[in-house]
């Protein structure tokens, strides 16, 4: 074989080894060094060849493309990171390495540490990687690996420091422990209140498997703790697991748990039912003790078939491939305290259905969250119908009969209870069936619709997703703070947008939205109020009067113009979209209910709490029908709700609703969730109006204290339950206390949000008054006039926080007998007052009243008479 | 009949030895890839590593839109791709190097996972690169064949056909090749820098 242009001597060696390589291989050196007698260079180097060839299969094989942009290789561990002792590596993946660490203070215990990869610290990376730490920092729950700590090395790596879960994955665990159907399903139902957690603060997780769920064992309890949770977005798979490796390219992610929607060419729109699939997958595992798709099989196949085969074959169901598979349901059984023959029997029907539920191809035919997976395994575990299956009178009948077993004692009382038991049972199942079906209908219905938008939609949400992750996350106030480069950014992306997309309407739509809601939170409502007006406009230029995008665009606007206080024009188009979206998603939809929400906010910022009430209770029972009494809207429903009640006079029912609510959050999210900590607070103030000080005071501390311990000393979002707290002290009559918490609030709040925030001047000029009030008049004044001073060049003069600090200053220098200077302050406050909020305000005529105490007081009492007028008597 | 695309015109011209045409060819679709390959390596979409072919297949659909039925234009396409692939990846590398140098960090070396949880291994873009440079000298053909398959990510079978051999020559250039490339990058012994358990 002969190679134009090659080297000579090459060539010889090449030929030499290509002779030897059609021998088999124990005779090819032998044949090489018979042909080389009397070259030893050549020798060497053919054998060289040979070696080398022989020794290494894979060199080379994965294409140059899948090396880009990974890695470089880890040294050896750390010892310590953050102050944590670094024992050993415990696992890697593409972004990041976890090690097993030790923490010494102030507790010893076992941590994992994940840091990222050296040479990846880049600034999206990075990103990212705060984002999974910010999610986990959210969760709170049994079956989530909670986090602790997190930090950054001195070379700028960022960490963080988990709890270390010493435990074997689930599967193996169950079969380790032979453990029964039911209590595999414990465990499983354990698993699904962490994943519904999760979806519940937003987090994705798209890796579920046994090896990211490892099985711990709590006070001899077997938990379940979910692991690398979120992670799978930031960090890839680990190296130590299987990765698949194809002749056209590298396929990452572990095929066998991946959804269809995983496997689809555009890769778009994975949401919570990627991982409800996940969930069936891993359900499939623990009951049958093998994988719906045969691993070794999967895996033989082109990268494009495996992909084929994900998107399209069903699986055999759970008990057929237990009975079809021969040996296989005896492997099981073996595996756990089971029998064959009554493991095959427990399988067949709602295990089957429930597992293929959960795996369906279509999203929509999933179930909808991780609650309605684990509730109607609950419903098998229970005896009662399951949703999975089509309720047919012979299946209701069975259930029926299954769970009545005790009255069910004779072959004649079987006869009469069957047919007694099929009528009632059927007739309650068929209402709730036909209530579930309306629902599904007017869901699909709406979801076909959306169908048509949803492609060309795809586009619209890549660069959504650009915008949302890349340059406006870090506008939520509630999560940092604002600074001029993101503003830059959004004045950019508002420039830009208008010309951008010349021939794709909806696009821009989507980005107009995105850019409206951005400056939406950041309080800017004109600029929010073009970008959706404009989206509207060519929505409804390309879309039918119906499409819910379009329905979406009005609501957008109407926000707005509620934030405006443009009450007029919001509440035509708030009932507008109430109605359209009763018609197309039906009345217990979530779009539906919020709207209806917006409407009722709408009536009650009017003061037309009559009206307002009529909804609010609408929705507020719509939530708690349609999604339950633990969801995050429902709560907030109460929420809204108790206001609504506290605000009519309905005190009672208000205080009982805000208790309601508190007690779920507590159950559902766990005693330190923000959520409940925020809820605990509300309760708290109420109780102070309600003049039981004391549980508000119990209750505060608490909040106080756990906010310290969860979220560290200095954070920004102590502020406002320190300031609550303070003020419950003073309510309490503790001013002294008062004073001290006031003081160590306001160092946070300048230290974290600056001395000239709006929340730094509130709190000030809280501290001014409890110094005031226990007669520290000087340090009072000194406070006073320094935030007076700063709301002017912050807030500017017309502002109510500087109204109300001027109508202070101006009462407490009357009382000193500095009348000039008091009446100019108070003068100030009365224009300020009344421009914000009229003449007959409250705060208004509380100015002019102070006005005309200081007036008698320095003997003018024609003047102080015309403002009592002004006070209104 | 549509009219030809200007890329289509070129490959053409390519053809029959217009270097002017070649020189055109190879800028534009150095282009066209190294923007797709940096967009892609930005976002690193999970379960969508990056595949050479794909990646050229879009720029050719996207270069020679109007009349993509073109078949043997396409072939001359893929051809040039797999040149610029190289030069994109090499470019790319060497880019992420030089940023990691100016960081004070570790040298760029790349790391590839094998099937099974086997070792992973760490290969040097770079070094393959500088190694199949020297190796072009030598065996031009078989150094082809690497270029073709390991940067352009073609199949053996379409790497026969362009070169005009039969896919046993190909395969055989390619173990070859390969172990050639193992000894120049001294890499025949055990080595587990990485991951090695």
């Amino acid at each position: 074989m002969t190679t134009p242009g090659a080297d000579e001597r090459w060539e010889r060696v090449r030929s030499l080894v290509e002779h030897a390589m059609d021998e088999p291989p124990r005779g090819r050196e032998r044949l090489i060094r018979e042909s080389c007698a009397d070259d030893e260079e050549m020798l060497q180097e053919a054998l060289g060849l040979l070696r080398s060839i022989e020794s290494n299969e894979s060199f080379l094989e994965t294409p140059a493309i899948a090396y880009a942009g990974r890695p470089v290789p880890e040294g050896p561990p750390p010892e310590e990171i953050g102050g944590y002792r670094v024992l050993r590596e415990i696992g890697r993946g593409g972004m990041g390495i976890v090690y097993e660490g030790e923490q010494r203070e102030p507790i010893r215990r076992a941590v994992a540490i994940k840091v990222v990869r050296h040479g990846l610290e880049t600034k999206e990376i990075v990103g990212r990687f705060d984002a999974e730490r910010q999610a986990l920092a959210m969760m709170n729950h049994s079956s989530i690996a909670r986090i602790f700590d997190a930090g950054a090395t001195p070379d700028g790596r960022p960490f963080f420091v988990m709890e270390f879960v010493k435990g074997a994955p689930i599967n193996e665990y169950c079969d380790a422990k032979r453990l029964a159907v039911r209590e595999r399903l414990d465990l499983f139902l354990a698993v699904c209140d962490g994943v519904q957690h999760a979806h519940r603060v937003g987090v994705i997780h798209r890796d579920l498997k046994p090896s990211n769920i490892l099985v711990a064992e709590v006070d001899g309890r077997p938990t379940p703790k979910i692991i690398d949770f979120g992670v799978a977005k930031a960090l890839h798979q680990p190296l130590t697991e299987k990765t698949l490796v194809t002749e056209q390219g590298r396929l990452l992610g572990t095929p066998e748990y991946m959804s269809p929607e995983q496997a689809s060419a555009d890769g778009l729109g994975v949401d919570t039912r990627t991982d409800i699939y996940s969930l069936g997958v891993l359900l499939y595992e623990l009951l049958v003790g093998e994988l719906p798709f045969e691993p070794e099989t999967l895996r033989q196949r082109g990268l494009a078939e495996i992909l084929r085969i994900l998107r399209e074959e069903d699986p055999p169901k759970p008990s057929t491939r237990l009975s079809g598979a021969g040996d296989s349901s005896a492997i099981a059984s073996r595996r756990r305290a089971d029998d064959a023959g009554s493991l095959l029997r427990e399988l067949r029907g709602d295990l089957d259905w429930i597992t293929m539920r959960a795996m369906e191809k279509e999203r929509d035919r999933r179930y909808g969250t991780a609650s309605e997976l684990g509730a109607d395994v609950r419903r098998h575990l229970a005896g009662e119908a399951v949703v999975a299956r089509p309720p047919t009178a012979a299946y209701l009948t069975r259930k029926f009969v299954r769970r009545n077993r005790a009255l069910v004692s004779g072959a004649l009382a079987v006869g009469v209870v069957l047919v007694v038991g099929a009528g009632a049972t059927s007739w309650q199942a068929i209402s709730a069936t036909r209530a579930r079906d309306r629902a599904l209908e007017a869901e699909s219905l709406a979801e076909a619709r959306l169908a048509d938008a949803e492609r060309e939609a795809a586009v619209a949400r890549a660069i959504n997703d650009f915008l949302n992750r890349d340059l406006l996350a870090s506008v939520n106030p509630r999560t940092g703070g604002i600074d001029t480069t993101v503003r830059q950014v959004l004045e950019t992306a508002s420039e830009r947008v208008g010309e951008r997309f010349p021939d794709q309407a909806l696009v821009e739509a989507s980005v107009r939205t995105t850019l409206g809601e951005t400056y939406r939170t950041l309080g800017e409502y004109e600029a929010a109020e073009a970008h959706f007006e404009r989206a509207l406009e060519l929505r409804a230029s390309e879309l039918d009067a119906d499409d819910i995008d379009l329905i979406m665009a009005r609501f957008n606007l109407a926000t707005i113009y509620e934030k405006q206080e443009r009450f007029a024009l919001a509440e035509p188009v708030y009932l507008e979209v109430y109605e359209a979206r009763q018609r197309l998603l039906g009345p217990d939809a979530r779009p539906t209910l919020i709207s209806a929400n917006n409407l009722a906010t709408l009536m009650h910022s009017q003061g037309r709490l009559d009206e307002s009430i009529v909804y609010m209770r609408a929705v507020h029972e719509g939530f708690v029908r349609a999604y339950g009494e633990s969801d995050r809207q429902t709560l907030n429903s109460i929420q809204n709700l108790a206001n609504l009640l506290d605000e009519m006079g309905e005190t009672e029912e208000a205080t009982r609703l805000l208790e309601q609510a508190l007690a779920i959050s507590e159950r559902e999210l766990g005693p330190d969730h923000p959520d409940t900590l925020m809820r605990t607070s509300l309760l708290a103030m109420q109780y102070v109006d309600l003049g039981r000080t004391a549980e508000a005071l119990g209750m505060m501390q608490r909040v106080v204290d756990t906010q310290a311990e969860v979220i560290g000393e200095d954070h920004p979002s102590r502020i406002s339950a320190l300031s609550n707290f303070a003020g419950v002290l003073a309510a309490s009559g503790d001013r002294e206390r008062a004073i001290g918490v006031y003081t160590e609030t306001l160092a946070v709040s300048q230290r974290r949000l600056g001395p000239d925030h709006s929340y730094t001047l509130a709190i000030q000029g809280n501290l001014s008054t409890q110094l005031w009030e226990v007669g520290r008049r000087d340090e009072a004044l000194t406070e006073r006039e320094d935030q007076i001073r700063r709301l002017r060049g912050s807030l500017g003069a017309r502002h109510n926080l500087t109204g109300s600090a001027l109508n202070w200053y101006g009462r407490w220098l009357g009382v000193l007998g500095r009348s000039d200077e008091a009446v100019d302050a108070l003068e100030e406050a009365y224009a300020i007052r009344t421009a914000l909020n009229g003449a007959e305000d409250r705060r208004s005529r509380q100015v002019a009243r102070d006005m005309a105490r200081v007036l008698d007081r320095a003997g003018r009492p024609d003047e102080a008479e015309a403002w009592r007028a002004r006070a209104g008597g | 009949m549509a009219e030809e695309s200007p890329i289509t015109r070129d490959l053409r011209a390519m053809q029959s030895g217009s270097e002017e045409a070649e020189r055109r060819v190879f800028d534009l679709v150095y282009r066209e890839l190294h923007e797709m390959a940096e967009r892609q390596l930005a976002g690193e979409r999970r379960g969508h590593t990056l595949q050479a072919t794909a990646l050229v297949n879009e720029a050719y659909l996207k270069l020679a839109a109007q009349d993509s039925a073109d078949w043997a234009g396409r072939d001359q396409f893929l051809a040039v791709a797999s040149i610029v692939m190289r030069r994109v990846l090499i470019d790319h590398a060497r880019s992420r190097a030089a940023q990691k140098r100016g960081a004070g960090a570790a040298p760029a070396r790349l790391i590839v996972d094998v099937v099974d949880g086997a070792a992973e291994r760490g290969v040097d873009l770079v070094e393959v690169h500088e190694a199949l440079e020297r190796f072009e000298r030598i065996d031009p053909r078989a150094a082809r064949v690497v270029e073709m398959r390991f940067f352009g990510g073609l199949p053996m079978e379409k790497i026969a056909a362009l070169i005009g051999v039969s896919k046993e020559t190909v395969k055989r250039d390619w173990v070859m090749a390969r172990g050639w490339l193992r000894t120049e990058l001294g890499e025949s012994g055990e080595r587990d820098d990485d991951a090695g358990r």
